[in-house]
């Protein structure tokens, strides 16, 4: 019985209202017993999908899949406060729920468009990687638009200044110009469909990157804005990633020049990468940025599962981030790489010939990649000084600037391009007592 | 190009010796890549925990390691009738499709996603690597892994260097003692792989929604 109703009850939620609600007030502003309900409608459909006694039609399974990874974002912030909450309700808001950066952003619906919930191939998941970046950047690019033409009341809050906001729209015309060709993600409706069915398949593609995703704490501006490049960071990290794995992986068979080109790849998206965070370095200021970085909580780039990945496979593990890796549940699994069997990137270049012409292919395209995520970490470490107070922590945990120094000097090349060494070698802690099972990095549980 | 992933079919007693060395470098060399199928579509369970007891003791990681028994993966049948669907509806006739008799098996194999396989017999590996190149012809990239044809590539046990003690003796105690029962690993394992199946009929599902099919052809139903 309590499983039909719950899949009358999750089916029967109007998701357009939700949107419509989080686009007025800010997400940290809706209505309590709106978050409440659907935090228990979380709970209540987990249950329900993992029971091996449920019977549901297959395309009734997609749509409440679909749902259940919205209804666990808000349930995964709910307030535990517990301030003027029933008894019932204070349960079903136990039990853990991870570290905040996930549903903050949204992460797991945007992997879901990006096929990094399971194992594509790199070709297929950059292939995603350019349809979203392509999509995200028109988007933004007419937010903003609308936003200095006074006709948009979304995050109406503190917007930038009138130059601010002028360099924004030319950087950002300028990378939906450079990206104007790639392939088309089918386009949002006008509005939010009310039902979860019409976001399901590939056709509502659109409206989740348009009304699902980017959904802001606060009406700050800027708030949107920042969402917005942590959004587009994600798309092209993933992008990366799925290209140095597979880089790797043809190193490994001494395929260079299958290597050489997935590297190249993986450089082009980390070029865009670092353009993007300019438009966020040169438009957004320290002011406005204060103004709703309370809101984010403990939300931190450092939970950022698929960076830290990709990081280990270019690098390996570095001693400075053991302590932040252990701390985040969801990326503990990552301290597993600290093993002489795993070869990271930097390893494996090493025995790239030199004097080959596929070799030199390979090591000019990973000196490309390896200048373009340097240049992305110092201007990230700039980012951590310009924002932050001198005697404010960093966000999740981490000391923040200091913290960022400690190893974004850490790359493939020194400064007169020859291979670093390989790392130094860290001890694995041994996380016992923790609930910590090896994954792939390509995953459901992305 | 995809994740290697290595399946390893343990359907009554341990791997020989030189598939535990090869699957000790292995997980440590591809994080979360080694899934061990135990038992048979029918062995019961006292068997199959049996039988995960043994592969620890033999060296298998718990935390390292996906265990599962097939006749615990939901929509495994699902799946298997998906992709017989599937190519039967998009093969070209040119290709043998896929005995009904390993339909399950070789959709185990792609819900694995498995690229190198050991103990899993040739017919099944051919049938699911002509089965993924069928469903892969109706994405616009290479989305589904095809198992290799040659079942991995494993050690001479005589000739197999001392293993390189690879982590801190802590870390070395949680791998091995890290556990908490057989029947949890089994059941954790069958729900990773349930999950993986359920990504794969959802992908599938997108592109039958959008594919095009020979004239005369309806698309197999996707609810």
């Amino acid at each position: 019985m309590k499983a039909s109703s719950t899949v009358r009850a999750v089916l029967a939620f109007d998701v357009a209202q939700y949107v419509l609600a989080t686009r007025a007030v800010g997400r940290h502003y809706l209505d309590p017993e709106l978050r409440d309900r659907m935090a228990e409608l979380y709970v209540d459909l987990r249950d329900v999908l993992y029971a091996s006694d449920t019977v549901i039609g297959r395309r009734e399974r997609r749509v409440l899949r679909f749902a259940e990874l919205v209804l666990q974002s808000e349930w995964k912030l709910a307030d535990l406060s517990g301030a003027g909450r029933s008894l019932d309700v204070l349960s079903v808001l136990s039990g853990p729920r991870g570290k905040r950066y996930q549903p903050y952003a949204n992460v797991r619906l945007l992997n879901q468009i990006l096929g990094t919930r399971h194992r594509s191939s790199d070709a297929s998941i950059e292939h995603h990687c350019r349809q979203v970046l392509r999509f995200l950047l028109r988007s933004w690019l007419e937010y903003e638009r609308r936003s200095a033409a006074g006709t948009e009341s979304w995050g109406w809050q503190r917007p930038p200044s009138a130059g601010e906001m002028d360099e924004r729209l030319e950087r950002l015309s300028a990378l939906s110009r450079e990206t104007a060709a790639w392939p088309a993600t089918p386009p949002a409706h006008d509005s939010p469909p009310a039902r979860w069915d019409g976001y399901v398949g590939t056709a509502g593609h659109g409206d989740i990157l348009e009304y699902l995703v980017n959904l802001p704490q606060t009406q700050h501006h800027e708030e949107n804005a920042f969402l917005r490049v942590i959004h587009l960071t994600e798309v092209t990290t993933s992008g990366i990633l799925a290209r140095t794995l597979s880089a790797r992986t043809w190193l490994e068979q001494g395929r260079l020049r299958e290597a050489g080109r997935c590297l190249q790849r993986a450089a082009r998206l980390a070029q865009l990468q670092l353009d993007i965070m300019r438009v966020l370095r040169r438009t957004m200021s320290v002011e406005n940025f204060l103004g709703f970085r309370k809101e984010t909580g403990d939300a931190s780039a450092v939970q950022m599962t698929s960076s830290q990945a990709l990081n280990i496979h270019l690098l390996g593990v570095h001693p400075n981030k053991v302590e932040a890796l252990e701390s985040v549940p969801e990326n503990a699994f990552l301290l597993f790489h600290l093993n002489d069997r795993f070869q990271p990137l930097r390893s494996l270049l090493q025995d790239v010939p030199q004097g080959t012409e596929d070799g030199a292919a390979v090591l000019s395209a990973a000196r490309d990649l390896d200048e373009a995520l340097y240049a992305w970490r110092r201007l990230h470490l700039g980012l951590a000084h310009r924002y932050l107070p001198k005697e404010a922590p960093g966000s999740g945990g981490t000391s923040g600037a200091p913290y960022l120094s400690g190893f974004y000097q850490d790359r493939l090349f020194d400064p007169s391009g020859c291979l670093f060494p390989h790392p130094v070698p860290v001890s694995a802690p041994s996380l016992d007592g923790q609930h910590v099972r090896a994954r792939s990095v390509f995953s459901p549980l992305n | 190009m995809h994740e290697r992933r290595f399946l390893i079919r343990a359907t009554e007693e341990v791997p020989a010796p030189p598939v535990v060395v090869a699957s000790r470098e292995w997980q440590q060399a591809y994080i979360g890549a080694v899934f061990v199928s135990v038992g048979t579509g029918s062995s019961p369970d006292t068997h199959n925990t049996a039988l995960v007891r043994a592969l620890l003791a033999a060296g298998f990681s718990g935390r390292h390691t996906t265990f599962y028994s097939p006749q615990d993966l939901r929509h495994l049948p699902e799946l298997a009738e998906l992709t017989s669907d599937l190519w039967l509806r998009s093969g070209d006739g040119r290709t043998p499709a896929p005995l009904d008799a390993h339909a399950l098996a070789v959709a185990e194999l792609l819900a694995v996603g498995a690229t190198h396989t050991v103990g899993v017999p040739p017919p099944v590996v051919n049938a699911a690597r002509a089965t993924a190149s069928v469903m892969n012809s109706l994405f616009t990239s290479h989305e589904i892994p095809l198992p290799a044809t040659s079942a991995a590539a494993l050690p001479p046990l005589d000739a197999s260097p001392a293993p390189k003690p690879a982590m801190s003796a802590n870390a070395t105690q949680a791998m091995g003692t890290y556990g908490h029962g057989a029947h949890q690993l089994l059941r954790a394992g069958a729900l990773a792989v349930s999950l993986e199946c359920e990504q794969l009929i959802d992908l599938l599902c997108e592109v039958t929604e959008g594919a095009r099919w020979p004239d005369g052809v309806p698309a197999p139903p996707t609810s």
